[in-house]
């Protein structure tokens, strides 16, 4: 197994040399797009400014990213659910951050796709590239199927994450559920601004992709670096508290047909499992509930369901009422504003947008009526997207009254990231390996 | 563990096997729709790509003004920049 690591790290060692030596053959050596169209020379002796997102690549190279994503699912899902390698569940890890993230610099992602799917459902004109949708769609399938093995040793931005979990502390389980709210807030927020075209924000304010671009401004190099330092003590913050695409496949994980295992064998209760997550997420065996709290349970649960679309409307209403402060985002609002308050007076300096727009001769009605359509997809995005929140906050209460019968330490099928850190603190698991070792002996 | 309990464990099976493949086929629907609307709109002759040339497949077809105008420089490069 220890081969094994060395192979896929040297692999992805010798990826990451090609395309700076020129390598002799194969993908680096081919010219990429970015070389066809150069900028043309500016007689003002004006510079254009250095991109701050990768140059697109050839459509050859995006399928090649897309077998290799599918190659890495494959092999997640197998290290996870059959080999029951850490070792090898994190040389993978180390494969895809440098190939996924150093190497391809972080993008596509699937995390990011979310928001293509989004315009694309809300744009009839708009059409999402092939490998965006399969970079969205491969990782859901295999959840469907494994669970979150993308998580696992696949994603990037888990698996930077993942290398520096040294100092696991357990987060209360109030904090975590309250915390793991702000990722369905960010999903809603995302996907209301991709679907009014207004700004991407899961590529603007990824903690990491700075690190994996080598430059990046200042803010977003600290907010990685932060991320980082907390996740020494919180494992993996960004999967479990911000990842927009983690509430998907959250779900998804629930239904999957197959799952991780703690062990491989019947549980024996042992115990030494118990605390070997450092996310969090594994479920001790329930007790017999109590009549009296049972019936208490009971009420309260009629109660929340009672209250579920009350909570529905009541933040699809204040989404909705923050219309005039989200659609500031949208760039045609913010230049009807900047206009406005030139005509008014109160704006003395005109801006770069302002100039351009009255250059254009355009009328400043026609830019007021484009502002309202823009702001009326701005009062349904808030309606549906606060009512997605106070769906998901009703829900959450309403699972918090209703409780899963356990009889064994079980991985959690939502929260389980699949790392494959609880395989070796079961005996049982040491017993079958110790056994099968034994079998390659005498053979 | 009662029958109760395991007759639970089966229906609980049962429904995440139908949201399971439910889920397997909206998703199969929504790849092929993406599929459909990216032909559609290549038909209309509409650019996909947003007026950026780089690394679109119907470049070479294309006769939108941003595609000529790219194959312009294109040739001029080929000339020697002339």
């Amino acid at each position: 197994m220890i081969r094994f690591a060395y192979i896929i790290i040297g692999t992805a060692v010798l990826l990451l040399w090609f395309p700076q030596s020129g390598g002799p053959s194969g993908i680096a050596s081919v010219p990429t797009v970015g070389e066809r169209f150069p900028p043309p020379d500016f007689e003002s002796g004006y510079e254009l400014p250095s991109p701050t997102t990768p140059a697109p690549r050839q459509s050859v190279y995006e399928y090649v990213d897309t077998v290799v994503l599918f190659a890495a699912l494959a092999l997640s899902s197998y290290l996870v659910l059959r080999t029951r390698s850490r070792r090898a569940i994190l040389a993978l890890c180390v494969f895809s951050l440098f190939y996924f993230g150093f190497w391809r610099k972080g993008c596509v992602c699937p995390i990011g796709a979310i928001q293509n799917i989004a315009l694309s459902i809300f744009d009839r004109d708009y059409a999402v590239p092939i490998a965006v949708m399969l970079f969205f769609l491969l990782p859901l399938v295999f959840t469907l199927f494994f669970g979150r093995t993308f998580c696992a040793a696949v994603c990037p931005l888990g698996a930077i994450q993942d290398l520096v979990v040294l100092r696991p502390v357990s987060v209360p389980e109030w904090l975590e559920s309250g915390l793991r709210l702000f990722a369905y807030v960010y999903l809603a927020a995302a996907v209301m601004f991709a679907a009014t075209g207004s700004a991407f924000i899961i590529c603007r304010y990824d903690p990491f992709i700075s690190f994996f671009h080598l430059s990046g401004s200042l803010n977003m190099l600290i907010l990685g670096a932060c991320f980082l330092f907390v996740g020494i003590f919180i494992g993996r913050p960004y999967c479990r508290f911000v990842c927009p695409y983690g509430v998907i496949l959250r779900q998804l994980s629930r239904i999957s047909k197959w799952q991780v295992a703690i062990t491989p064998d019947e549980c024996i209760k042992c115990r030494l499992c118990e605390d070997s997550c450092p996310f969090g997420a594994i479920r001790a065996p329930t007790a017999d509930w109590p009549a009296y709290d049972y019936n208490k349970s009971k009420k309260r649960l009629a109660f929340l369901i009672l209250l579920l679309p009350v909570l529905v409307l009541s933040c699809g209403w204040i989404g909705s009422r923050l219309r005039p402060v989200t659609s500031r985002v949208h760039a045609t609002v913010r230049l009807a504003d900047q206009i406005y308050l030139e005509e008014t007076g109160q704006a003395e300096e005109t801006t770069d947008a302002s100039a351009a727009f009255r250059a254009t001769g355009k009328e400043i009605k026609v830019l007021y009526a484009e502002v309202e359509d823009i702001q009326a997809g701005f009062g349904l995005g808030g309606w549906l997207s606060g009512g997605f929140v106070g769906l998901v906050i009703a829900l959450k209460l309403i699972g918090l009254s209703c409780r899963r019968r356990r009889t064994d330490y079980e991985a959690d099928r939502a929260g389980c990231l699949a790392c494959g850190r609880c395989f070796e603190y079961c005996p049982k698991e040491h017993a079958k390996l110790k056994e099968a070792k034994q079998a390659i002996g005498e053979s | 563990m009662n029958k109760r309990f395991l007759q639970m464990q089966s229906r609980r099976q049962l429904l995440a096997a139908a949201l399971r493949y439910g889920t397997l086929g909206l998703l199969g629907a929504a790849g092929g729709a993406a599929f459909a609307r990216r032909r559609r709109l290549l038909r209309e002759g509409k650019c996909i790509n947003h007026g950026v040339c780089r690394g679109c497949e119907v470049f070479e077809a294309c006769g939108l003004p941003q595609a000529l105008s790219a194959k312009q420089v294109l040739a001029r490069m080929g000339n020697g920049g002339k």
